[in-house]
């Protein structure tokens, strides 16, 4: 005669996903936080490393470049970047990345380069506006596009995260 | 036979779709591949001008232990319109062309201009696109004070792949 079991769970399907997902959750912020500071530097790293004009550049932008983060107990996140910041220290942050006429917008501008007057001959040196020469600028400032190629490492580093999570 | 490796491969099949579209769809709306240029273009009212130029690529290997990779390269659309409605009409036009991937060539040249002759240039797959961004650029709210082609610009960052392992 076949009897019919009736087995009870002693286990809460509840508190087994908590715990995977909270395991998966640490695991995956502190991948991001890794991410989060690799991302950083590479923004930097990619300015400092296309400076157009001048092998090293006055390091202004690279170095107002800031990192913020914050934590919750399911959330890591991070920013790369203060808009605020970059317009009062490195106000052309913009036309270095998306390139065009600034400084000044075409218009005729006070400045120098690195304290000479402007020498189509030379590539060497970095525009400062310490006012001693009154320049009109003739070519567009090249793009730079170093948020776009940030962007693109870390979708593809993201990727790599999840995968491995 | 001289022949376009991929990265030239890919900007200059965004260019041929994208001059081949608007000579369809638009009037007076000029295709570049330099940004320098874009400045020495005229551009009257009305007149647009789309730069497009290859931007970092991303490799990754396709398993652990091959030399086998896939490419994702960034392809940069710059838009420089000459009013805000341009600007917008511009750009959602090129995400509706571009958004369903579009035909790779591999691109032959003889005597430095591009050979279309049978047997010469070819199409070998198609460019996927696996994201688009879509960015308005604003250099200053008083578009007045602006240089005309930086007043009315976007900028579509297109993230591609042509499917083929190298």
């Amino acid at each position: 005669m076949i009897k019919k079991v009736t087995i009870t769970p002693k286990f809460s399907a509840l508190e087994i996903m908590r715990d995977t997902l909270y395991r998966d959750i640490e695991r995956l912020k502190t991948a991001t936080k890794v991410l989060g500071s690799s991302t950083h530097q590479y923004m930097i790293n990619y300015i400092n490393n296309n400076v157009k004009r001048g092998k090293v550049g006055t390091g202004n932008l690279a170095s107002n470049i800031t990192y913020e983060d914050f934590e919750t107990p399911f959330c890591y996140g991070f920013y790369i970047g203060d808009i605020n910041v970059l317009d009062s220290n490195a106000k052309y942050w913009a036309v270095v990345n998306w390139g065009g006429y600034v400084p000044n917008y075409g218009n005729p501008i006070l400045g120098s380069f690195w304290g000479d007057p402007p020498d189509s001959s030379r590539n060497d040196q970095s525009f400062i506006t310490d006012g001693q020469f009154l320049m009109t600028p003739k070519k567009p400032i090249r793009p730079m596009n170093y948020i776009e190629a940030t962007q693109a490492f870390l979708r593809t580093n993201f990727d790599t995260v999840i995968n491995r999570i | 036979m001289p022949v376009y490796r991929a990265s030239r491969n890919i900007e200059a099949s965004f260019i041929d779709f994208l001059t081949t579209n608007f000579a369809l769809d638009w009037t007076d709306v000029t295709v570049e591949k330099s940004f320098a240029r874009v400045y020495k273009i005229e551009m009257a009212k009305g007149e647009a001008v789309v730069c497009v130029r290859l931007g970092t690529t991303e490799h990754e290997f396709i398993e652990v232990g091959s030399d086998s990779t896939w490419r994702f390269p960034n392809v940069l659309v710059d838009i420089f319109a000459t009013s805000d409605g341009q600007r917008l009409d511009l750009k959602d036009y090129i995400v509706s062309k571009i958004k369903g991937g579009l035909p790779y060539y591999e691109y032959v040249t003889t005597n430095g201009a591009v050979d279309w002759s049978s047997g010469a240039t070819e199409q070998s797959g198609r460019i996927r696109v696996l994201s688009i961004d879509d960015t308005p650029i604003n250099f200053d709210n008083d578009k007045n004070i602006l240089n005309k082609y930086d007043r009315y610009r976007h900028l579509l960052t297109v993230q591609t792949n042509i499917g083929q392992v190298e």
